[in-house]
């Protein structure tokens, strides 16, 4: 449960300084670095705007850090800029692309399975908490991930995710 | 320690920045909101200077062509004035209303208020309860749209850039405060679809409620290659 204190906005302000370097690394594996504060940002400021029902969530960080990554695949879905080789920040062009097939990837998934996927193996959320996040059960989530895993796999190929499914190549 | 100082200045911009955005979507929330409202409160005077309501209750669609939908959909009733008093404010559902049914496509009345958004559609759907009795609403309701001819535009729920919140059960006493949903469209690629009719479908029902009036901006063309995405909010009181 997050810790509560008397005025709500130095509560946000607490929260963020301490979340929002997460946010920011979750986005940056969907959407590289250029865009990935602008999603994270976008992500603390859709809480900030429902902060009086968002700081209840007994499962705040994780909701967040769900929102940054749907923030962030809309940056992805509208393309990223190329990288510019004089930006010492910028991606490499290898990145950029297997960054994008990834993405595309998690994007042919449905709905609650790219939710847990990203949750359990980009966020690095417990398998308890996706399912608090999502309001699923533990074993509803387990079964998403299976599932979700295994059709990585098909559209990735069988190399892609090593021998097992555990999610680590992401 | 200069450069720890540079980044928390930078964190603490970053924070200003969120808080400076976040302020922002509440504004364009309200203003939705009061949008809605103000377009039901016009609606509700014009209804009342020249709907004759007779015993028969014959039902008259007030807020648009009921020729752009085809047959099935319902047909709000007349929009009558807010009855005043303490029992014209919706209300979240306590445990004494746990009673109260969930409301019927046939006793809402639909109203949207609809705005061009950086590219693409946003607005907001007011829904008024025009039956005799107080039900609610919780959720998120089904938004269809059609072209001007009656077509269903191809056009695909959005996968929400904000992760649910607990549903919020809104009671809606009769001809009282509006419950309402945030509704934002994105990326049309298809032909121009004329005026746009928008049908909603409540949770836990299958008939549809109009929308009135029709949507006149359509969201850009951001990428071909993408579907039109359609992003609705869950009912908030008011």
């Amino acid at each position: 449960m997050p810790e509560m204190t008397e005025d709500p906005e130095a509560e946000y302000d607490q929260w963020f300084r301490a979340c929002f370097p997460r946010a920011v690394t979750i986005a940056r594996r969907v959407v590289g670095p250029e865009n990935a504060e602008d999603a994270a940002l976008e992500a603390f400021a859709i809480a900030f705007a429902r902060w009086k029902r968002v700081r209840e969530l007994p499962y705040r960080d994780g909701w967040v850090l769900k929102v940054a990554f749907h923030e962030a695949l809309k940056h992805a879905d509208r393309g990223e800029p190329r990288p510019q080789p004089a930006d010492p920040y910028a991606s490499s062009e290898d990145e950029v692309v297997l960054r994008r097939t990834l993405v595309q990837a998690l994007l042919r998934l449905p709905r609650r399975q790219r939710e847990a996927v990203a949750l359990r193996y980009l966020v690095d959320l417990p398998e308890r908490e996706v399912a608090a996040v999502l309001g699923l059960s533990t074993g509803t989530v387990k079964t998403h991930l299976h599932r979700g895993l295994t059709r990585l796999r098909a559209v990735l190929g069988p190399e892609s995710l090593g021998g097992d499914t555990d999610g680590s190549f992401l | 320690m200069a450069h720890f100082s540079d980044h928390d200045g930078r964190v603490e911009a970053l924070l200003a920045e969120a808080k400076d955005r976040g302020r922002r979507l509440r504004s364009h929330r309200r203003n939705a909101r009061l949008g809605g409202a103000g377009v039901v409160l016009l609606l509700a005077v014009l209804a009342a200077v020249f709907v004759t309501r007779s015993p028969t209750s014959t039902k008259v669609n007030v807020g648009g062509p009921t020729t752009l939908f085809p047959a099935g959909s319902s047909v709000p009733g007349p929009t009558l004035p807010p009855t005043p008093g303490p029992s014209s404010t919706g209300t979240p559902a306590s445990p004494s209303s746990t009673t109260t049914p969930a409301c019927q496509a046939s006793s809402l009345q639909a109203q949207g208020s609809w705005q061009g958004a950086g590219g693409s559609m946003a607005g907001g759907v007011s829904f008024v309860n025009v039956g005799k009795d107080s039900c609610f609403v919780e959720g998120q309701p089904t938004i269809e749209l059609f072209d001007q001819h009656g077509q269903r535009l191809n056009v695909v729920a959005a996968q929400p850039s904000v992760a649910p919140l607990p549903a919020t059960r809104v009671l809606l006493a009769p001809r009282s405060a509006p419950a309402s949903v945030l509704v934002q469209w994105f990326n049309w690629c298809g032909t121009d679809p004329g005026p746009v009719g928008a049908k909603a479908i409540l949770p836990s029902a299958t008939a549809s409620i109009t929308v009135t009036p029709p949507i006149g901006l359509i969201p850009h063309c951001n990428n071909a290659a993408s579907p039109s995405t359609i992003d609705v909010g869950s009912f908030t009181q008011g």
